[in-house]
């Protein structure tokens, strides 16, 4: 019988302490390799972070540039001579002078939804009414954090964005319109129930109303002046939806003038996002079809245009022709008293849902004159990746050339 | 030598563990793979790093363009090449690094109101100073402005040159954009 073998001692496999020294080297380097990849990952959803808040930033600060652009369209003049419908409390035209209606700012109600009601901030020695809008910060660990209050204003504006006719019959019996082409027969271009307005041939009365176009037919009195035929409407007076530029423009003539569809307004604000720690930025509609009244619900008439939103802020400017020499007038929520140029800036400032690896101190805007600061206060700061977008508009539809110069 | 004794040799042989040689060369190797992840790890960070410099010069290009671009309308770029003299070259960004030019805005406001300038520094947050001689402070972008008046004479081109330096290439970057508006349009 053979004596059982005796391994050698480097055949008796590892010593416990070969095999504690191994595992920690093993867990070291799988902990390293897991940091290396959770820290990449990290990186590129910073970078995928920052490529969307740039992308949501740009595209809504050109949305509401294209809005401003068209702010006014089709509206004609405010003359304060008595009590306009709208926005009269908070925008009085001084008298005899003329003022231009496209843009709502300050304290002001669309049909029966308040904007900028919160407080009054001094800008430039004008008061300019800010909204607020309850925020929460960001921790380094991502989760919500302590809350804040951001300052932002919401701006809105009317413009006219349908079809258009010229009238060439108007009185309380049968106004009537001239069609652009024969071919389309009963004015197709205008949708029965739609919001129009009406705007007098000087450019400066206008008043709205919905179009009823139930017994449209032919004209009767003056067909005979369209070239592509002629058809006749009626616009039904409706309060709640109606735009006038000043009390006379109930009683006028609207002969000679124009008929304008889609009269729409648009606001812009940021409302804070429930349940999460951002804001949101939305465009409300207002028009006859997205909010037909009397007592919009803001939560039915707007749609969410981004999720990163923090702050909006606009200042609304007028060339004036009496500065020697003409300059650029800041109006704050004044009465836009202007027969001449508009321009609105904006700024807008946008968070990321990722925070930044290091605290940020907090931005300061650039359109309220003083110290407003984002988030909250300006010694503050936190851990939120901000970006600002600006921009500045000049108003297209102004209106300046239908008066005289 | 019997074959049961070369057996036991080589299993003798097997079971000595790695040589010195060996654990080097396993050492060498991951060194190398290690370096190489390192490496790969700060060309990201450094790509990530200039990606958000040259979207964010992009930005601030596109918002003084804007500004500007409805202001030359009114208010003449106070810096050649302008429609006062268009024939003088716009300067390159190394140019605009070596020089403090004359003239420039030292705040947001005077920038608005006086006749604008040719050069300052701007960041992403829209705050704007006087440049220093020498390239931008990290994080702040070198702003030239320019303008043209176009063919048909009743508009104005405004042109923003944005230079900033790169830290990692130590080179030199720049970002041109520009803006034509015509009154009435």
């Amino acid at each position: 019988m053979r004596a059982p073998k005796i391994p050698s001692p480097r055949q008796r496999g590892l010593t416990l302490i070969e095999l504690l020294v191994g595992t920690m080297i093993a867990a070291f380097l799988t902990a390293a390799a897991f940091a290396f990849a959770a820290h990449e990952s990290r990186l590129m959803g910073v970078s995928r972070e920052r490529v969307e808040l740039s992308q949501a930033g740009r595209s809504a600060i050109d949305l509401i540039a294209a809005d401003l652009a068209e702010a006014g369209a089709g509206l004609g003049y405010g003359i304060a001579n008595g009590n306009m419908t709208e926005p009269s409390a908070a925008q009085p035209c001084p008298g005899g002078t003329i003022c231009f209606r496209g843009l709502l700012t300050g304290n002001f109600t669309v049909r029966g939804v308040p904007f900028n009601t919160a407080g009054v901030t001094p800008v430039l020695g004008v008061p300019v009414n800010v909204d607020n809008v309850a925020l929460n910060e960001v921790d380094q660990g991502g989760a919500i954090g302590v809350g804040y209050v951001a300052p932002t204003q919401a701006i809105g504006m009317r413009m006219a964005s349908g079809s258009y006719a010229s009238i060439v019959n108007f009185n309380a019996g049968q106004p009537e319109y001239c069609l652009d082409d024969p071919a389309l027969g009963v004015p197709t271009n205008f949708r029965d129930g739609e919001l129009v307005i009406l705007r007098h041939q000087d450019g400066i009365l206008a008043r709205s109303g919905v179009l009823d176009l139930s017994a449209s037919g032919a004209c009767v009195a003056n067909g005979a002046s369209c070239a592509n035929g002629c058809r006749t409407f009626d616009v039904n007076l409706d309060l709640d939806r109606t735009f006038v530029s000043y009390d006379g423009a109930f009683g006028a003539s609207y002969r000679g003038g124009e008929l304008l569809g889609g009269l729409r307004t648009v606001v812009w604000f940021i409302a804070p996002n429930p349940g999460t720690r951002s804001g949101t930025l939305n465009r409300a509609v207002f028009d006859s079809n997205t909010c037909p009244g009397p007592v919009a619900n803001i939560a039915a008439c707007s749609g969410a245009v981004s999720e990163f939103a923090e702050t909006l802020f606009t200042r609304v400017w007028v060339w004036d022709t009496t500065a020697i020499p003409p300059a650029w007038r800041h109006v704050g929520v004044n009465p836009i008293v202007t027969p001449d140029r508009v321009r609105v800036d904006v700024e807008l400032v946008m968070r990321s849902r990722v925070p930044d690896a290091k605290p940020n101190a907090p931005i300061q805007l650039q359109i309220p004159d003083g110290p407003v600061c984002v988030p909250g206060a300006c010694g503050g700061g936190d851990y939120g990746d901000r970006r600002v977008y600006r921009t500045t508009i000049e108003v297209v539809n102004s209106g300046r050339m239908a008066l005289p110069r | 030598m019997g074959v049961e004794e070369r057996s036991r040799r080589r299993r003798r042989h097997n079971s000595a563990g790695f040589s010195l040689i060996e654990a080097l060369v396993a050492a060498g190797v991951l060194g190398i793979a290690l370096t190489a992840l390192v490496q790969l790890h700060q060309t990201s960070m450094r790509g990530t790093v200039a990606s958000s410099r040259l979207g964010e010069a992009s930005e601030v290009a596109r918002q003084l363009a804007d500004h500007f671009s409805i202001r030359a309308v009114d208010t003449p770029i106070n810096c050649a090449p302008n429609r006062n003299n268009p024939l003088v070259a716009m300067p390159t960004c190394a140019a605009i690094f070596a020089t403090n030019a004359a003239g420039v805005c030292n705040s947001a406001q005077t920038c608005d109101t006086a006749p604008q300038n040719c050069t300052f520094d701007f960041d992403i947050y829209g705050n704007l100073t006087a440049p220093p001689a020498g390239p931008p402070l990290p994080g702040r972008y070198r702003v030239r402005l320019a303008e043209s008046q176009n063919t048909s004479g009743d508009g104005f081109r405004v042109t923003v040159v944005v230079c900033w330096n790169d830290p990692n290439s130590n080179a030199i970057r720049s970002v041109v954009t520009d803006r034509l508006s015509v009154p009435g349009l």
